[in-house]
């Protein structure tokens, strides 16, 4: 008699299964122990509970024009060694205090070779200072004392908010102070040859994006209060 | 009907078990920061184009008549100067010279009109590849004429290549420097 033996196996070694019952029972266990802080913590306070009223402060920065038109404009057909300024103002408008020093981060959509770094050593730059007066529109110059904010930058350096870089010499800023008197001086940097007319394959030229400036500044740190 | 293995279990408990562990370990690190206050502002950029184009890169001379080339600058930056890649063969018999002139406005029959051109580089003798230097102010759209003037050439034939380079920031227009 011909038998299957596949068949056979099959039926004469049933599959053990061994119940999933204690696993699951286990899983949730740890889970509980895990968990149930929080909620022991929470019961007891309740217990103990007080009123009372707390409101909290806000943080905002505000930028605006200062002398000429700030961000609004254009800057097109830029050159290497070209310099495109713009003066701005920083305001803090919340009611918090500021720690000294903010950070900044230039975005641009789409990112290309002016600040992805994709042409080696050259790109958009940034240089940021401040003046004590308003600068010279006619000549961008600052006819007070000039203070170095960021030295001239790369911007595929700074091109994402974890790589923001530390501005210098930004003071901290009570409710309503202000960062006032701010040039931000674009640049490009190039050192390319073009051969009959043909750029080189990794170039900035002919290349447009548009770039978001963010300044970032931190609360004060945190104050004790007793009552 | 679907029956969970041993293995499936156990992966299930395991994995269930790392993410309470998640849960209750990982630090609230939001809350933890302080506020931050942001602005933001920006504008479009755009960059420009720079380079010369030589309407003819390369001739052949049988003889000592000379040959014109037209260079524009096909760029849009205006340029403070041009380089021009130079090279000469050199026939199997004599050894022929070459010189290059520049002249703002069209050759006609080898003379420049309204004054003589103006030569770039020196006497060049073939065979060789150099560099040389014109120091023509090119505006966007605008060409100098360049010709090339041969001695020595007897019958063999000798060849040109002068091809326009164009290198920043050292060969632009003075850098711009605009505030608003």
């Amino acid at each position: 008699m011909n038998v299957d033996p596949v068949s056979s196996r099959r039926h004469a070694v049933p599959r053990r299964r061994r119940p999933a019952g204690p696993a699951v029972a286990g899983l949730l266990v740890v889970a509980l122990v895990l968990l149930a802080p929080s909620g022991v913590f929470a019961a007891l306070n309740a217990r103990a509970s007080a009123t009372g009223s707390v409101a909290s402060g806000t943080l905002d920065l505000v930028l605006h024009a200062d002398t000429g038109a700030g961000f609004s404009s254009v800057a097109p057909k830029m050159a290497p060694g070209d310099a495109d300024n713009v003066y701005v103002d920083l305001t803090n408008s919340g009611t918090l205090a500021t720690v000294a020093g903010m950070r900044l981060w230039v975005g641009a959509v789409p990112a290309t070779a002016l600040t992805d770094g994709t042409a080696p050593g050259e790109g958009l730059t940034v240089r940021l200072a401040r003046c004590s007066v308003a600068w010279s529109m006619a000549t961008g110059t600052c006819p007070g004392a000039t203070t170095p904010l960021l030295a001239t930058t790369r911007l595929s350096t700074m091109n994402t908010l974890a790589t923001a870089r530390a501005l210098a010499n930004v003071p901290a800023l009570a409710a309503g102070g202000s960062v006032a008197h701010v040039q931000v001086s674009l640049g490009l940097v190039a050192t390319e040859r073009s051969v009959n007319g043909v750029p080189p394959v990794r170039t900035v030229q002919a290349r447009s994006t548009v770039l978001t400036f963010t300044f970032i500044e931190l609360q004060r740190t945190g104050m004790a209060t007793r009552h | 009907m679907f029956r969970p293995t041993n293995r499936r279990v156990r992966r299930t408990a395991a994995t269930a078990v790392i993410l309470a562990l998640g849960v209750g370990l990982v630090p609230p690190i939001a809350s933890a920061a302080g506020l931050g206050g942001r602005a933001t502002g920006g504008g479009a950029v755009a960059t420009g184009t720079w380079g010369a184009t030589a309407s003819v890169t390369s001739m052949t001379f049988t003889s000592n008549t000379a040959q014109t080339t037209t260079v524009a600058n096909t760029g849009s930056v205006a340029l403070g100067a041009e380089s021009y890649s130079v090279t000469l063969t050199k026939p199997f018999f004599f050894t022929p010279t070459v010189s290059l002139f520049e002249c703002p406005v069209p050759w006609e029959r080898g003379a420049c009109p309204g004054g003589t051109g103006t030569r770039i580089g020196g006497t060049l003798v073939a065979p060789t590849t150099t560099t040389i230097t014109s120091t023509t102010p090119l505006a966007v759209g605008s060409s100098t004429y360049l010709q090339v003037e041969p001695t020595g050439v007897f019958f063999l034939p000798m060849t040109v290549t002068l091809t326009p380079e164009v290198t920043s920031p050292a060969q632009l227009r003075a850098p711009i420097r605009t505030n608003r």
